[in-house]
């Protein structure tokens, strides 16, 4: 008895530690399941409004809430050219394309050459230049917004496509050069004198091997500058063609309408076909980087 | 010189960077064609920047650089007939190995050979030495493919044509690197430091490789290196440099046998420095003891004369108990595997000594040196010397600073008055503010602190050499850029900032103009 | 040796031209950013018939009744926003922890999904929100606060995930397991590393919801029925009625509010400097 008892004692230890080791795994994964749940409430939440808006697509109930049985109505009169509402909504969309596109590249322009300007002053200019470039990313919008108008209103300009795309250039250029700026600092000085030295002129050396190396940070800088432009609304409102045509972006045509009562029911459409979009983008960039990871 | 030999040759060459610094100050230096030159020195001795002046990243502050026999001193690196190769490779990321390695090969014009240039006659164009002249055209893409191919044989890495620059080592990287400097076919590659980020058996071997590619090729190599191993194994010709100023221009045996001064000995190889005193009869005097001198250096030095005495280790031969010229004692020894490295006290002096045989520590030997391995070279200066002037109250206004000093000795019949002012027996005042003056300040004159409020003469310690028993330490300052030479008996750090503390008598001055 | 001493003299540097490509980006930044705010103060205190220098403006916003209002507006706009930021953090705190924990999340497509609404509209999914909301019985004519918060953080809620989950995926997991190793229990290690550990995403976390929330008014004009008003809107009714010089009185408010927040996030950066 005495020793089976002695040759067992080790045997029931590991036993109890093997069993308080699956209960820590059991433990664990209990917590994982909640931490994930939570999460994926917590999305649920953040995406109810857009999935409220892409059901509502397929009825054509002027209230949402109100469900008036499925159809199409929504998507066949936005494609409906003689169709008053769709046809304010393709103007505005086209408004806030372009205004994006050429107030984006501009930045991007302008704010790469800026960057890379300030990073061969001295060191004070530099300063300033800094503390300016700051500005706009600090200040409120809707002061930006005023200031512009108050300076087209000083030099007795009216607001028109210029004084749009000026607003969207103050909005977006401060944050191409910060996306440049580190790119510029990683860069190793030498690779401007071995271009020059290969035989590059100095503009040469600049858009064959500078800009080619600070491509990734141009482009994120783009890319937030298109994110900025097509999302605003304050500057906008502020800044857009007060004569002639009554000039709308998406953002001030949707609010114009809401400040009026109900929206067309042709933005729950025009929104979901905008959302698989995006979607589609998104997958696909997805699949295209995991491709190119693995490859590597 | 023969003027049709040399390829480039620096002229007078300073450069000073903000107005205050001078990296590299009256540079003169033929180069011959073929050959392989290293510029060996400390970091901040100037190589680098006599390179970037070379290659034409920086310009001249003054001075010329001739190319040929032309001045190329402000001419854009991109129109001069020479590449780099980098410290850190600086390869284009965003470009492939083929297209890294093609980069300056689209820029490359050469003769069409199918359009003789014709003058408005309708004659043909010749230069002066009677050579058709050719319409200029591009490469072709086929001219291109072929040379780059050629280039990556010669570094070893053929078929990397389309590999990515991230997917290679360093040493792959820095073959690239060579490659796509001489696919130009340059008449001169630079190269900076281009082995410093490998690591040891690496570094060995592309030694031996680019001494090799320098055969090959036959063209120029200027090379810029800190590692004096590496001059002496790969160069034809050593440039050493210190303090932006050349030290000494010699072949690698040159540098190491003779070496001109005591900086050049310490940087190359290992060596023992003692100052020794010129004596009757060809000898020395150091150590305490008497050495018989090399004959070939007979004559060259005043009696008396204070002396650097440089003695390679490999040089000290070992004996018994006075058996040698002095005796001393070995505080250390180390196994080297071919050989023991001793460290032995001569009094308070310090020699290195090397020897198959073995001796015990803390036994008393004696050392000899034989005569032609007892390098003599003069003092480059023994004091310090600056341009001063004299202030109101008397004293010497002088790299900066103020000091006292014995004035009366300048102007004898002379007496201070009560204000401080000079006055003569008849009472007459003597104005000497603003008197011109040379003021001198003897090595062992100045004393080193640590404590920043010692002194009001601050500076940094930018070299430092050990003579026997004790150190030369040259100190800089910034704001006046005057250089301090004390000779101490502690041991500093290069960098160190620290104050000067002027010795009370230990300034000198004489009055300029022979007044 | 025949060295002609002929000396070639120049600056000794080779011409930097890189620098001058910021020079249209200086002018931009004269014209466009700063000469607009010095203009927002020259406005502020000038007379908008005569030009001539006047605080009349400012008595119309501070005197009186008005300032009431003032006072009032500026009190809403700093509550939403403390609100907004705190709610937000609390939110966002554990769903950065989650999803920067590669025990519980090793794919960054979920913190994508949480980014991804950013690319909707912000008006339209205001919009949506209240029809909602309403959906629900939240009326925002009955409940405009409730209303209000749920509608800025639902749209504020990514710009505090991201730098808390950009500075917990770079939390150093060997002192965490320091702590655990030294008897801490998970309780412990969470308030006293994890959470010092933070700092500096929380407070840029709070930055990046505090400025904008601040000046904002579009979310709470909707969702509260146009009865929480805040400085943004009324700068915006200042605009509307072409009241520039009293407009640029609310702009110089702002300013100062903003300047203030600076500030305060400096201090916590610098203070979190110091303890390092």
């Amino acid at each position: 008895m005495e020793k089976e008892l002695v040759m067992n004692a080790p045997n029931m230890e590991m036993e109890e530690t093997n069993r308080s080791l699956q209960r820590k795994e059991k433990r664990e994964k209990a917590k994982k399941a909640v931490a994930l749940t939570f999460v994926w409430i917590m999305l649920l939440v953040m995406y109810l409004p857009i999935m409220y808006l892409i059901l509502y697509s397929f009825t054509d109930a002027n209230v949402i809430g109100k469900w008036q049985g499925f159809n199409l109505d929504c998507y066949s009169t936005l494609f409906n050219p003689k169709n008053a509402y769709a046809q304010q909504i393709w103007e505005a969309a086209w408004n806030t394309l372009w205004v994006a596109i050429v107030a984006s590249t501009l930045s991007t322009v302008l704010g790469t050459a800026g960057a890379i300007g300030m990073h061969f002053l001295g060191k004070k200019f530099k300063a300033v230049f800094n503390f300016a470039n700051e500005i706009p990313i600090v200040n409120a919008e809707i002061v930006m917004a005023l200031s512009l108008v108050i300076l087209f209103a000083w030099l007795k300009l009216p607001t028109s496509a210029f004084s749009l795309i000026i607003g969207h250039m103050v909005l977006t250029i401060p944050f191409v050069v910060i996306n440049v700026q580190p790119k510029l600092e990683q860069m190793d000085p030498s690779l401007y004198e071995a271009a020059m030295d290969l035989g590059a002129s100095r503009s040469g050396a600049l858009f064959k091997v500078m800009i080619p190396d600070l491509l990734p940070g141009i482009f994120s800088g783009f890319m937030i500058s298109m994110t900025l432009s097509l999302d605003d609304f304050v500057i906008t409102e502020f800044t857009k063609p007060s004569e002639g045509t009554d000039f709308q972006t998406i953002s001030t045509y949707v609010q114009g309408t809401l400040a009026k009562g109900a929206i067309p029911i042709q933005i729950r459409s025009f929104t979901t076909i905008i959302f698989v979009l995006i979607v589609a983008v998104m997958v696909g960039y997805t699949i295209v980087n995991n491709r190119k990871a693995k490859k590597i | 010189m023969n003027a049709e030999n040399t390829i480039i040759s620096l002229k007078n060459v300073c450069k000073v960077f903000d107005k205050s610094f001078t990296a590299v100050d009256d540079f003169n230096l033929d180069i011959k064609r073929g050959e392989f030159v290293t510029f060996l020195g400390p970091s901040g001795c100037g190589k680098t920047t006599t390179l970037r002046m070379i290659a034409g990243f920086d310009m001249p502050t003054s001075g010329q650089i001739l190319l040929n026999g032309q001045d190329i001193s402000l001419i854009p690196p991109y129109k001069r007939p020479i590449n780099t190769v980098f410290q850190r490779y600086a390869l284009f990321t965003h470009l492939n190995i083929y297209k890294n390695i093609a980069f300056g090969l689209q820029y490359k014009r050469v003769d069409d050979l199918t359009k003789p240039l014709k003058n408005k006659e309708g004659k043909l164009m010749l230069d002066e030495n009677g050579n058709q002249l050719y319409e200029k055209r591009k490469l072709t893409k086929e001219e291109i493919r072929a040379k780059v191919k050629y280039a990556l044989n010669l570094v070893d890495l053929e078929g990397f044509e389309k590999r990515a620059v991230s997917t290679l080592s360093g040493g792959q990287q820095q073959r690239i690197a060579i490659a796509r400097a001489i696919v130009n076919e340059p008449e001169i590659l630079l190269l900076d430091e281009p082995l410093g980020a490998l690591d040891l058996k690496m570094r060995k071997e592309m030694q031996l490789e680019l001494k090799a590619m320098h055969k090959k090729l036959g063209i120029t190599f200027i090379y810029v290196t800190h590692d004096q191993e590496e001059a002496l194994t790969m160069s034809d010709t050593i440039v050493v440099m210190s303090d932006g100023e050349i030290q000494q221009v010699g072949t690698p045996k040159e540098i190491y046998d003779e070496p001109k001064n005591a900086f050049v000995a310490d940087f190359i190889g290992e060596s023992s420095i003692f100052t020794g005193t010129v004596q009757k009869g060809n000898k020395i005097k150091f150590l305490g003891a008497s050495f018989d001198s090399d004959p070939a250096d007979e004559g060259k030095f005043a009696l008396n004369e204070k002396v650097d005495v440089v003695i390679r280790p490999e040089d000290v031969i070992i004996s018994a108990k006075d058996k040698g010229t002095v005796n001393a004692k070995i505080v250390s020894k180390i196994f080297k595997g071919m050989h023991y490295e001793y460290i032995t006290m001569i009094g308070k002096n310090e020699m290195i000594a090397q020897s198959t045989k073995n001796f015990e520590e803390d036994s008393i030997v004696g050392l000899s040196v034989d005569p032609e391995n007892i390098q003599i070279m003069k003092k480059p200066f023994t004091s310090n010397y600056y341009d001063g002037h004299l202030t109101k109250h008397c004293h010497v206004s002088f790299a900066g600073i103020h000091a006292s000093f014995d004035v009366l000795k300048l102007f004898p019949g002379y007496h201070l008055s009560e204000e401080g002012t000079l006055i003569n027996d008849k009472d007459e005042e003597r104005d000497v503010e603003g008197l011109q003056v040379s003021v001198e300040v003897g090595f062992d004159d100045l004393e080193l602190s640590d404590d920043p409020n010692a002194s009001d003469l601050h500076g940094e310690i930018i070299n430092m050499i050990y003579l026997g028993d004790h150190y030369e330490v040259t100190v800089w300052n910034q704001d006046v850029d005057e250089e301090f030479i004390v000779n101490t008996p502690d041991l500093w750090n290069i960098g160190d900032n620290v104050s000067l503390i002027i010795k009370e008598g230990g300034v000198e001055v004489k009055l300029k103009g022979g007044r | 040796m025949e060295a002609t001493k002929t000396l070639s003299r120049n600056k000794g540097k080779v011409r930097e031209t890189r620098k001058w490509l910021c020079m249209p980006y200086g002018i931009f930044l004269i014209l466009f950013i700063i000469l607009p705010i010095l203009l927002i103060f020259y406005y502020a205190f000038s007379d908008p018939t005569t030009g001539l220098i006047t605080l009349k403006n400012f008595k119309s916003v501070f005197e009186g009744d008005s300032s009431v209002t003032t006072f009032k507006v500026i009190g809403q706009s700093l509550g939403v926003a403390a609100l907004t930021t705190v709610i937000c953090i609390l939110i966002a705190y554990p769903i950065a922890y989650i999803l920067a924990n590669s025990k519980w999340n090793k794919n960054v497509v979920l913190v994508y999904l949480f980014l991804l609404p950013m690319w909707i509209n912000f008006v339209i999914r205001t919009v949506a929100t209240k029809q909602l909301l309403i959906f629900f019985g939240l009326d925002p004519a009955m409940h405009p606060w409730v209303c209000s918060i749920i509608g800025m953080v639902y749209n504020y809620l990514p710009f505090a995930i991201l730098p808390l989950y950009n500075t917990m995926l770079k939390l150093d997991k060997s002192q965490i397991e320091a702590a655990a190793d030294l008897g801490a229990s998970p309780v412990q290690v969470f308030i006293k590393t994890i959470v010092p550990m933070t700092v500096p995403g929380i407070v840029s976390a709070a930055t990046m919801t505090f400025m904008p929330t601040m000046s904002s008014y579009v979310i709470t004009d909707a969702l509260s029925g146009r009865t929480i008003k805040l400085i943004g809107g009324q700068i915006e009714h200042q605009f509307l009625h072409s009241q520039l010089n009293v407009g640029s009185v609310y702009a110089i408010i702002m300013l100062a509010l903003i300047g203030l927040s600076v500030v305060f996030e400096n201090f916590f950066s610098e203070k979190k400097k110091g303890a390092r």
